[in-house]
């Protein structure tokens, strides 16, 4: 089979999963490892981050060696090379010793600053808000210029390694997850607002807030869909599910909040991607249970969606009709578990929530941390799905 | 020489958004197609925006 | 004259506005002692709701953040009040978000509640080593220690503070209580911790329980 021949038939896997009209072949893996397979390697977490060399090393072989049908982050979710060269590396705070990347929350927006950004956002973006978080971009203009440049350049960079990685790991059946897009309230909350500056201005000025987004949504649309999902060609190896929709801050939201808040914006791109035949997969961090609701809203047959702290089963039982379940086993038992145990809580799994479709087995919540489970189990419970996942 | 403190100049009296164009015009790995540079240009400020 | 029920309502249903303009008319009018303890009390009333609604799923976490900064709003408009009526301390605490973690939210929670009831609260900050912990313990001599911890990773900052107090020789004179995510009953159990914080409005009653005694 050829590259390409391995790539569709994962990329047909994740499909069919979330597609709930037919079983796939057999159940999909995604994995959740974020930092954790550098944790546990001989490199340390910022020289990593650091070098395309050492990411290709790490995550190629973390496809190798285990049996995941498509990786998750892949380095792209720490793109320090391209924050050291911006000036934004200082809101990172690494600690190697225990693997740890903090990030410091930044207000690129103060709260009497609304009016101006809503009268003209690419204004308020181009003269506060990028000066305030690329702080490389002070200075003389000369340098802010050169500042733009090299942080192009790294971003090309960044390109070239997920493609050379995309391509080495297509050889191997594995799939890289696609492009990002998120909700405005979670894009408020990294470095407008903060989290307790959104939460409280949702209170005290949702109008504001509101219309703010509005006015930003143009802009936002244009860059992280319309360009990725519409415009462009379809990459030479596909990626097992288009777009990577963080639900981060949302979930923090209630039922009501959310319905006024966030629901529209994924409404609004559930109904675009359908239209353009892309896959959603939905990344819902903490307990989402109180928004099933919105997911049953859902258009059928577009999205997946990611489970952390929910009860997996009630989930399938709630919405595994309607949408493909994405969840599985725990990290304290992939950390503190025999090998035998992982596996029958696997098997568990498997037999609870594969049946009928609409199943993709992973990792419970992100592996960031080298306690987050330990290697023999992770390759025994993703190996025991790749050969008993069959329908 | 003259030309270069000239185009020096110009550039410190220039906005951000000035600057970010000029940038643009420096993106030696895309064809100098407009919109490529500026859908490459929007895509890479949307994404650091956020990361 | 000020109706307590109706701030603590506001309070528990996170209308700032309203309980803000309450607050504000009130201050106006040169309360006595005990009148300010009652809208001290009555915050804290509030607070408990909060707890209570969030432990019942109706509010979220979003809405107990949100919570803290409409506590915090209060408070500040009541602090001259408080001062210049001297209302007694409740009693001391020191408060920190423990070595490797960075989440100051819950931490910053939990001490708005803890001034409101009266406590003079110590903060010593986030990403504190347990030596900050003992430090602070052998300064300020509290009758109380509370620590955060938002990530997973974070309990070993827990236990190396619980074991630095006892190995300073503090321990025993004050009680202990933590709270955040990855904290459970039973882990403080098993860490030798007196109490378990869960919400920081249970949190707060544990510790006036402490402090009547």
């Amino acid at each position: 089979m050829s590259e390409y021949q391995k790539a569709l038939y994962t990329r047909t896997l994740f499909d069919d999963a979330i597609g709930m009209k037919k079983e796939p072949d057999r159940v999909p893996v995604m994995s959740n490892a974020f930092t954790w397979p550098i944790v546990i390697s001989k490199y340390k977490l910022s020289e990593v981050l650091r070098d395309y060399d050492k990411l290709f090393e790490i995550w190629y072989g973390f496809a190798r060696d285990y049996y995941h049908d498509s990786l998750f982050d892949f380095g792209w979710r720490n793109p320090m090379r391209i924050r050291d060269v911006l000036g934004i590396s200082g809101d990172y705070v690494f600690n190697d010793e225990e693997g740890t990347i903090n990030h410091i929350e930044k207000h690129c927006l103060e709260v009497d600053e609304y009016d101006e950004f809503i009268a003209d956002p690419r204004r308020f973006m181009m003269e506060k808000f990028f000066p305030r978080r690329m702080t490389n971009l002070a200075g003389s203009r000369l340098n802010a210029k050169n500042t733009f440049v090299a942080g192009m350049n790294e971003f090309a960079a960044l390109g070239q390694y997920i493609g050379k990685l995309a391509g080495a790991v297509a050889e191997l059946g594995v799939l890289l997850a696609g492009g990002g897009y998120l909700t405005y309230f979670d894009i408020w909350i990294h470095n407008f607002r903060g989290l307790k500056g959104t939460l409280t201005d949702l209170r005290r000025i949702p109008d504001k807030v509101q219309a703010a987004w509005e006015k930003y949504a143009p802009m936002y649309e244009f860059a992280a869909y319309d360009l990725p999902f519409r415009y462009s060609p379809p990459p030479p190896i596909p990626p097992s599910i288009d777009i990577a929709l963080p639900l981060i801050g949302s979930g923090l939201l209630s039922r009501v909040q959310f319905g006024r808040f966030v629901w529209p914006q994924i409404k609004q791109v559930a109904d675009k991607a359908t239209v353009d035949g892309k896959t959603i997969m939905i990344f819902a961090e903490g307990n989402v249970e109180h928004l099933y609701e919105y997911f049953l809203q859902l258009p059928k047959g577009v999205a997946c969606i990611q489970f952390e702290k929910d009860d997996i089963r009630k989930a399938k039982a709630i919405l595994g009709k309607h949408c493909c379940i994405i969840g599985g086993i725990s990290l304290e038992l992939l950390n503190s578990g025999t090998k035998e145990q992982c596996i029958e809580e696997t098997k568990r799994l498997v037999d609870d929530l594969a049946p009928g479709g609409g199943y993709i087995f992973s990792e419970a919540a992100m592996m960031a941390f080298k306690t987050d489970g330990r290697p023999e189990n992770v390759r025994a419970v993703t190996e025991y799905v790749r050969m008993n996942g069959k329908y | 020489m003259e030309k270069n403190i000239e185009e020096e100049k110009n550039i410190e009296e220039m906005t951000i958004a000035e600057v970010f164009e000029e940038a643009k015009k420096e993106l030696n790995f895309l064809p100098p197609i407009d919109d490529v540079r500026n859908g490459f240009g929007e895509v890479f400020l949307t994404t650091f925006t956020v990361f | 004259m000020i109706n307590v029920e109706q701030l603590a309502k506001l309070v528990g249903d996170l209308e700032e506005e309203q309980a803000v303009q309450m607050a504000e008319a009130f201050v106006v009018q040169n309360p006595s002692k005990e009148e300010v303890e009652a809208v001290v009390a009555a915050c804290q009333g509030g607070m408990e709701t909060v707890g209570v609604r969030f432990g019942t799923g109706e509010y979220f976490i979003g809405d107990l953040i949100y919570s803290g900064e409409l506590l915090a709003r209060i408070m500040s408009i009541l602090k001259p009040l408080m001062v210049a009526n001297n209302t007694s301390k409740t009693g001391t605490i020191v408060l920190g978000t423990v070595k490797g973690d960075l989440h100051d939210i819950g931490k910053n929670i939990f001490r708005g509640m803890a001034e409101a009831a009266g406590f003079v609260v110590h903060d010593i900050g986030f990403d504190q080593p347990a030596s900050a912990f003992v430090e602070k313990v052998r300064e300020v001599k509290p009758d109380i220690v509370g620590m955060s911890a938002l990530l997973t990773l974070a309990l070993d900052g827990v236990r190396d503070t619980v074991k630095a107090l006892k190995d300073a020789g503090v321990r025993d004179s004050v009680k202990l209580i933590a709270g955040g995510n990855p904290i459970t009953p039973e882990f403080c159990k098993q860490t030798g911790i007196d109490a378990y914080g869960g919400n920081a409005a249970n949190g707060i009653k544990t510790c006036l329980a402490w402090v009547k005694k």
